[in-house]
């Protein structure tokens, strides 16, 4: 797959709002902190050249679901090809209370669901290990800038796997940005 | 520490655009992932009473800090027990590059590590720029006071780094 010609941004906005009571006053207080990121088009410092999304990806309970990032399959039939991930984004958009998403190489029995084998090549390195990873209940969101990134290794290290430790279906959106080299 | 009156809005947008070429023509085509996580006052499902933040904490190479989360200070003087955690954010705001944080515990130093975000209380989680976590409806990371409620983050990286980090979540 050759590199797109795309650009990506990320945005939060994390606020809180506390109403302060001071003797017979009080006054609304708002903390309101709105990270960015821009990417441009490229395969520099900053930039990307590639992205990959799946929406309403459904999992049954127990499941388990595996992305092979050195050759994502995107919704026009091109072959996504990472070598660089620059940024992780995990959204559950359905889910009963207790179920959660498990993001990365986590136990194999965790909650009460038990899982077949490890995940062959295994990517780990946003979780500094190929046996770490993290629970999902509602949005995981990790995003690298500049000119790093995680390297997606093909045929050795480029499978994430998402499981479902929950007892009902979960339904959440997954994308990724990074580069081809 | 009382519960503290106080709500919350978690949003997070990532946008891609691609020029898609078909022919001689191309047409921009922009795809947005949304997700948006309320939190209203109280101590129920999608709900908060507990919020707390430090800004501008930097960390020189190989430094670290641990948070101890059922006993965090505030700005006010106030202790902060956090007994579940809502949501969870870390912000680079200045590194070199190569440089990153680590997020956990991997060479169990601590006493009692806070890892019910993770699968164990030896994981981690490398932090280059942004890490959000966000859980919603009646779940959260649990905490346990002198159990498992240290967080330690670590510059595993060369050159200082400068973070901020937030937390929200129910003393109960």
């Amino acid at each position: 797959m050759s590199v797109l010609n795309c650009a990506a941004s990320v945005l939060v906005n994390w606020n809180v709002a506390e109403t302060l009571a001071l003797g017979f006053g009080s006054g609304l207080v708002t903390d309101d902190v709105e990270p960015s990121f821009n990417f441009t088009p490229g395969t520099g410092a900053g930039e990307v050249d590639l992205h990959w999304e799946q929406q309403g990806v459904v999992i049954a309970p127990g499941a388990l679901q595996t992305y092979q990032l050195s050759a994502l399959v995107d919704s026009l039939g091109r072959t996504v090809n990472f070598a660089t991930v620059c940024g992780i984004l995990v959204a559950v958009t359905n889910r009963v209370p207790g179920d959660r998403l498990g993001v990365g190489h986590l136990p194999n029995s965790h909650g009460g669901t038990v899982f077949g084998s490890p995940v062959l090549q295994a990517w780990g390195t946003p979780f500094d290990s190929v046996n770490g990873g993290v629970l999902v209940y509602g949005l995981f969101l990790d995003v690298v800038d500049q000119s790093d990134g995680w390297a997606v290794l093909a045929g050795a290290a480029d499978t994430l796997p998402v499981k479902s430790y929950g007892v009902n279906s979960i339904t959440y959106n997954i994308a990724f940005i990074g580069r081809s080299v | 520490m009382s519960a503290l009156n106080c709500s919350s809005a978690l949003i997070t947008q990532l946008n891609t655009t691609e020029t898609v070429a078909l022919g001689a023509a191309s047409q921009n085509v922009t795809d947005n992932i949304v997700q948006t996580l309320p939190f209203a006052n109280g101590t129920g499902s999608g709900q908060i009473d507990q919020h707390w933040e430090k800004t501008s904490v930097t960390l020189a190479a190989g430094a670290t800090v641990t948070y101890t989360l059922s006993a965090l200070a505030d700005l006010l003087g106030r202790t902060i027990p956090l007994v579940h955690v809502a949501a969870l954010a870390i912000v680079v705001t200045s590194r070199t590059a190569a440089d990153f944080l680590t997020v956990g515990d991997p060479t169990a130093s601590l006493a009692h590590p806070f890892s019910s975000h993770l699968g164990g209380a030896t994981q981690s989680i490398k932090v280059f720029d942004l890490l959000v976590l966000g859980v919603g409806q009646t779940d959260g990371y649990a905490v346990g006071s002198g159990a498992t409620d240290q967080l330690l983050i670590k510059n595993s990286g060369t050159n200082p780094i400068t973070f901020s980090i937030g937390l929200i979540g129910r003393d109960v």
